[in-house]
């Protein structure tokens, strides 16, 4: 790799994810660059003309605010991550809050699909900053400021999803506050954004959709069931 | 002691000033003459004493800024030798914006001078 493909990957990797122009600002280093070596400039010396990444993005960025993914793309995302959780928040979780006093088996059973999530949602949004959902939406949660997202601010904008009641109310953010955020959103200080850095194939966001839209049938199905159950 | 303390991000006078003439100056720099990214940062380094000089990446971010805001255009150039290049260019509102800028930065430069140069001014 180039000195000056270095310092382009440098500058937009430390740009926020849904940061646009990624191409333009890479186009527009490159012929500098070029011209600076066409006329006489050595690279190293044209590198370190271009000044510090960090810099040069603190500049670009002056100003920006993120703009939250639709509502839909993060709804199919969760629906993605939730294929093992749902089922049992269905099936264990809400019957036995509804109808049963909580003894300590209903307990670890109630709260086992919090552990599950646990692994297949915070993990990977702390280490990549995606979900498995996110990734095939091409979605990633990041701070306001457009930087990388904390370990607390995942384990904070996640931890509704413990219990059911908690959740719903959660959500009900997406609802009523600008920019369509959970409320655990505004807490933790981050944000659900469309990944421009890299391109999101189109196999994937349908392999999403398919799985989304079948387990919001399953979700129906569910509800139904367990109000047919209870009354 | 300096007077850096003043400024919340750690900036002293001159980057202060730096930052607030920039975009009028470069907009001065293309007035009547279209020209490229490096012959910008050059043009600056040659003819601010050092005092307007960026580094070259800087650049980008204010051209982003005054071509978002319509006072600015550009325009790619592939010469028969050499590398192609990006040419920028005023607007015709740009031009308006200059002659708007220059008025405000004479009144306000002519105002503060006569502050600081003149103690009569504060007795």
């Amino acid at each position: 790799m180039s000195n000056i493909d270095k310092f382009i990957e440098s500058v937009l990797r430390k740009l926020p994810a849904d940061f646009e122009n990624r191409d333009r600002i890479a186009a527009d280093l490159r012929e500098h660059y070029e011209v600076m070596i066409s006329d006489g400039v050595a690279s190293e010396q044209a590198i370190t003309r271009l000044g510090d990444p960090s810099d040069l993005v603190r500049e670009l960025v002056s100003g920006y605010t993120p703009t939250s993914a639709s509502v839909l793309e993060r709804y199919a995302a969760f629906m993605v991550d939730a294929i093992i959780y749902l089922p049992i928040v269905l099936l264990v979780q809400c019957p036995s809050s509804l109808w049963c006093n909580l003894t300590s088996r209903h307990i670890s059973l109630a709260f086992l699909p919090f552990y599950l999530f646990f692994l297949i949602r915070l993990i990977p949004e702390i280490v990549w900053g995606s979900s498995l959902g996110k990734f095939l939406f091409g979605l990633r949660v990041q701070g306001l400021n457009g930087s990388r997202v904390k370990i607390y601010q995942v384990i904070v904008r996640n931890v509704s999803w413990y219990y059911w009641i908690m959740w719903i109310i959660d959500g009900s953010g997406l609802l009523f506050t600008k920019g369509k955020k959970r409320l655990s959103d505004f807490v933790a200080g981050t944000v659900v954004v469309k990944d421009k850095s890299r391109k999101t194939p189109y196999w994937m966001q349908a392999l999403g959709w398919i799985i989304a839209l079948i387990q919001t049938y399953l979700l129906m199905l569910g509800i139904r069931f367990i109000s047919d159950f209870i009354l | 002691m300096t007077l850096d303390i003043w400024y919340s991000d750690g900036g002293c006078l001159e980057t202060e000033l730096k930052r607030g003439v920039l975009n009028v100056v470069i907009l001065k720099l293309l007035q009547g003459h279209q020209r490229y990214g490096y012959e910008i940062v050059s043009h600056l380094d040659s003819i601010g004493g050092g005092h307007l000089s960026i580094k070259d990446g800087t650049l980008y971010p204010i051209l982003y800024r005054l071509e978002s805001k319509g006072l600015i255009s550009h325009h790619w150039e592939a010469p028969e030798r050499g590398v192609p290049r990006k040419y920028y260019a005023i607007t015709e509102s740009g031009a308006a914006e200059l002659s708007r800028q220059i008025d405000i930065w004479n009144e306000f430069s002519e105002t503060v001078s006569g502050i600081l140069n003149d103690g009569e001014a504060m007795s």
